[in-house]
């Protein structure tokens, strides 16, 4: 009796340590934030990754963008951060330098494939003494989405959407619709999504550096930006507004099929052919200044990037695992599963890449995008959105409200970058 | 060495406090002396920390926000607090005549916000209170009365959070009132009933002034709420996919809490968030002992 317990003792453990061996032997802990159409995608790339790589688990955890940032921040501040992570472009310039990064191994990419493969904005960025901190992800440039169905209500042709910014004031105010005290009821624009409006124009109008990172200060208190914000204040403010902060506060005007335009990263595709099928939408490029070359749109190019964080333990695998989520393959599943846009040169001209029109137009966007100028995010969000409150909702002149905003993120990027 | 039967005991206390000692220790002490510590220091997550002694509390008090954020607090304290006490409280007396039906109903019906999911119930007010379509606007309009841009305005937007929190409390605040009543002796009533007293009577020098320790408790309680309120004031403003600010339009929400989510969390600005966060400790303590202080009112019967 006493013999058996000891054999069966000896088999539990054996097969225990047989389980641990047979188990995985590396887990990279991936965090990024979630969208309907991106996590799908990555969630079949990471089962790819670890058929190719036995032994390997992705452990990857979509977060809500809301506490994204908040979630991520703490547990890097508290050193229990992820292996591989994305962050915006506006944190590249302070997270290089800040040593919480890891910086791309010479056995993955070296310098030279980096600036010979990908495009020159998406990784300037995550450069810092030479060497790069992030490879790109979720590249977006800003294209404007049209609800035919209500253009053509209004006696407009949806192939005929605003070019000039002229005429986007003009055919917004003809699809706009008041009830009889006035009300909107239904908008031209729908301009909730306010960094797409806000950054749109003024890095359609201003021709040098919206942020001049060298002087430390930005741009657009002058008179090339306060023509952006002119612009603003004549679609949100006066008895002509297009949109208002009271009408659908905090609602989904667009998809709502309450409001005829909407400014919105390529990416926003997929979510409306998954969330609002019923809605019949084109994608087109967005308006340019007046007096600009309508061939060449300005647009406002974005994009994340995936960063290995510098106390993993895993650093080889976690820039193994981020080479594969920049490579071709995956970029190509990038594209036409989530509606991304690529970051890898080649791939801009692909015909293969863009199966239908709204996809060759947000491709061909990639042509006509500089890319955003902001030294942080939430923060030079706060400062821009409140100009744009202060204009629409407090009644203060463009002036007043641009000055004060102007000095309030110069004073932001003088502390960031003493 | 020989113990005295009362030093066993207080071993045996000593003994029996030290898992909870242990974990006061882990999660209340330790991240109070490590904030404290943090506000000394000039801390911008992605750079290294600068020690700057108390130079964080000097800014502080420089700083416009934090009297703003201050100003609004106090103001949702000053609206919200005596709102639920007196709905509350009315609530409660008439949940407390004896000859009432369907008492455990009603007390359900008025219990439900409080279990609701506060986030939830902040989406569903926020609709409610949509200034276009919004049913609250379709009654006013209705009425002839004005219909305001409520979230949308820096005037009412604050009004429109408070009624949430009002609505949110309502029914821990009946359930402690009502717990009160209960407790006070009916012979008292009956008595003052005999010697002529009107119900008016009965009300203001028996029930008040009996129902006064709970209503302490109550005041005490709400008045912490209120100074530490974030959810609704967050996600009425900035929640979900609507690109918002936490405190907004132009920070006529920002009350505290969001203000010292917003330094550390959204500007990164850890230190000051942390400093600011010690005002706020400081805010609570000394309103509550003030608090204590003016409506405590020792009884006996």
């Amino acid at each position: 009796m006493r013999k058996g317990s000891l054999v069966l003792t000896w088999v539990i453990l054996m097969s225990l340590c047989l389980v641990g061996a047979a188990s995985p032997q590396v887990v990279i802990r991936h965090w990024q934030h979630h969208h309907e159409s991106r996590t799908p995608v990555l969630e079949s790339v990471a089962k790819e990754f670890e058929k190719r790589n036995p032994g390997v688990t992705i452990e990857f955890e979509p977060i809500p963008y809301d506490a994204y940032f908040d979630k991520l921040l703490t547990a890097l501040a508290s050193k229990t951060g992820p292996d591989v992570f994305q962050v915006p472009m506006g944190f590249g310039i302070e997270m290089s330098r800040s040593g919480l990064l890891a910086p791309v191994p010479e056995s993955v990419f070296t310098t030279k494939e980096i600036e010979a493969s990908f495009l020159p904005w998406t990784v300037s960025q995550f450069k810092y003494n030479g060497k790069y901190y992030g490879l790109p992800t979720d590249v977006q440039t800003l294209v404007m989405f049209v609800n035919d169905t209500l253009l053509k209500e209004a006696g407009l042709d949806p192939n005929k959407p605003p070019r000039t910014w002229s005429e986007l004031i003009e055919q917004s105010r003809i699809v706009t619709k008041r009830d009889k005290s006035g009300k909107i009821i239904q908008g031209g624009l729908d301009t909730r999504y306010k960094w797409a409006v806000i950054n749109l124009f003024l890095h359609q109008s201003i021709n040098g550096p919206v942020v001049d990172v060298a002087k430390k200060r930005v741009t657009y208190g002058e008179r090339e930006g306060l023509e952006a914000w002119n612009l603003i204040a004549q679609l949100m403010t006066g008895p002509e507004a297009v949109d208002s902060p009271t009408f659908l506060t905090g609602q989904m005007k667009f998809e709502q099929e309450r409001a005829a335009f909407y400014i919105n990263h390529p990416v926003t595709r997929g979510r409306l052919e998954l969330n609002h099928p019923d809605i019949k939408w084109s994608v087109h490029h967005v308006p340019a200044p007046d007096g600009h070359d309508l061939s060449k749109p300005t647009t406002v190019g974005h994009h994340w990037a995936y960063v290995a964080n510098a106390k993993t333990q895993n650093q080889k695998l976690a820039w193994q695992w981020i080479q594969f989520l920049a490579s071709e393959e995956v970029q190509r599943k990038w594209v036409l599963e989530s509606r991304d846009l690529p970051s890898l040169i080649r791939l801009v001209n692909d015909p293969e890449l863009t199966p239908d029109l709204e996809a060759k137009i947000a491709m061909d966007s990639l042509q006509f995008a500089r890319p955003f100028e902001g030294v942080g995010r939430n923060d030079v969000d706060e400062i821009r959105n409140e100009i744009w409150d202060n204009i629409v909702i407090g009644g203060m002149s463009v002036e007043k409200a641009v000055s004060a905003g102007a000095m309030a993120e110069t004073n932001l990027i003088q502390r960031k970058l003493r | 060495m020989r113990l005295s039967s009362s030093q066993r005991e207080t071993l045996w206390a000593y003994i029996f406090l030290i898992p909870t000692l242990v974990l006061f220790g882990f999660i209340v002490l330790y991240p109070f002396i490590y904030a404290f510590y943090l506000s000394l220091l000039e801390w911008g997550i992605f750079g290294n920390s600068t020690y700057t002694g108390l130079r964080n509390y000097a800014d502080m008090l420089k700083d416009n926000l934090f009297w703003k954020s201050i100003g609004i607090t106090l103001h949702w304290t000053a609206g919200v607090v005596p709102g639920i006490i007196a709905i509350s409280l009315l609530i409660a007396l008439a949940l407390n005549i004896p000859t009432l039906k369907l008492k455990g109903t009603f007390r359900t019906i008025y219990f439900i916000p409080v279990v609701t999911n506060m986030v939830a119930a902040s989406f569903v007010w926020r609709w409610l209170f949509e200034p276009t379509f919004g049913v609250v606007n379709y009654f006013l309009g209705l009425l002839g009365l004005p219909e305001p841009g409520w979230l949308a305005s820096t005037k009412w937007a604050l009004p429109a959070m408070m009624v949430v929190g009002i609505w949110k409390q309502i029914g821990f605040a009946m359930v402690i009132f009502l717990a009160g009543l209960q407790t006070i002796p009916k012979e008292i009533k009956e008595a003052a009933r005999i010697d002529g007293a009107s119900r008016w009577q009965e009300f203001c020098r028996i029930v008040l002034p009996l129902l006064n320790p709970t209503i302490v408790f109550v005041a005490v309680m709400l008045v912490i709420n209120a100074l530490r309120v974030f959810t609704i004031p967050y996600v009425m403003s900035a929640g979900g996919f609507t690109y918002g600010v936490p405190g907004g339009p132009l920070n006529s929400t920002r009350v505290f809490v969001i203000h010292i989510y917003d330094l550390g969390f959204r500007q990164f600005n850890i230190g000051y968030a942390s400093a600011n966060a010690f005002a706020l400790l400081l805010l609570i303590m000394s309103v509550t002992i003030i608090q204590m202080k003016l409506i405590e009112r020792p009884f006996e019967y």
